[in-house]
């Protein structure tokens, strides 16, 4: 059984320092890895990305996150994920890390993704340049999440996202954002390719839970919906209700 | 404002602003934001705290 806890949306700021890691001390107690679903910081700023960096330094569990729309804002994301890789984050945008856990092996694959819209309600790639290059971004998003998690070959695997694979998740959240706030392109990819969980932030009033048309469990971590600093969720296990560890 | 989840709506004349952030000096810093581009407006700060606890439950997803 891997206990894996995840939060999305923490949007740090300059001011966030000591806030977050005194939740954290005792996270190897209850969980064995901590995956982040991108908006780590308010606007992008690499020095908010040294206070995040400052607060999950050291922590006792492996972190792998993703960036958020946010974490784009100042132009600056090359330097915020080098900020955190520094501090021996794991930052995925179109890749894969393999851990070895308890002797089970977790596959997580990252991407940021983007917004596009659901089945019915979704943007095309076509006409104007601006339409194509929008869509046509969520969709290489999408496909370099669904090549990477194939590419996994673990016990366990895991999609992380910032944007949501499917509307479920959003309800909560005004009708007429929901092309904003993810595309089906990135549910298509983790059916096409296969997960055990798929896990997202950025809907901050939408609803916790959801599910691939294909049955893969969705799960919108965005801190606002959890209102806690992390939640549990337990896979590779014998279906127990427990969610003890190996 | 928008962007990290807060609005603000007129309701009864009032300033309503609402959404979640992380620490009360931040709630309150919105208030005064908001306070301070509409003067002499009233205004109704139910912006949340969110509860940064460890979490008290877990779920088996398989």
């Amino acid at each position: 059984m891997i206990r894996v806890a995840a939060v999305g949306d923490i949007h740090l700021g300059a001011d966030s320092a000591g806030t977050l890691r005194p939740h954290l001390d005792d996270l190897d107690e209850r969980a064995d890895l901590l995956c982040i679903a991108g908006d780590l910081t308010r606007h992008g700023d690499p020095q908010e990305a040294a206070v995040l960096a400052d607060e999950l330094a050291g922590l006792p569990v492996p972190v792998v996150c993703v960036l958020g729309n946010h974490d784009y804002h100042s132009d600056c994301e090359d330097l915020v994920r080098k900020v955190l890789e520094e501090a021996e984050l794991t930052v995925l945008e179109g890749e894969r890390v393999t851990l070895e856990i308890n002797g089970t092996s977790v596959g997580v694959a990252g991407t940021k993704g983007f917004g596009g819209g659901f089945p019915g309600a979704a943007g095309s790639d076509f006409g104007e340049p601006e339409m194509k290059a929008f869509v046509r971004h969520s969709k290489n998003l999408a496909a370099a999440l669904q090549t990477q998690l194939a590419a996994l070959d673990t016990d366990v695997r895991i999609a992380l996202t910032h944007f949501s694979p499917v509307e479920e998740t959003l309800r909560g959240e005004r009708l007429e954002i929901w092309p904003f706030l993810g595309a089906y392109y990135l549910a298509e990819a983790i059916d096409t390719a296969g997960a055990d969980l798929a896990l997202h932030g950025h809907a901050h009033a939408g609803s916790e839970k959801g599910v691939t048309p294909g049955g893969v469990p969705v799960r919108n971590v965005a801190q606002p919906v959890l209102q806690h600093a992390y939640k549990v969720y337990c896979l590779g296990g014998d279906g127990a209700d427990s969610c003890e560890s190996v | 404002m928008n962007e990290l989840g807060v609005h603000v709506r007129v309701v009864n004349g009032a300033l309503l602003v609402t959404g979640d952030v992380p620490t009360e000096e931040r709630r309150q810093a919105i208030g005064d934001v908001v306070a301070e581009l509409a003067p002499g407006a009233e205004v109704r700060n139910n912006v949340s705290v969110t509860d940064l606890s460890a979490p008290v439950d877990q779920e088996v997803v398989s």
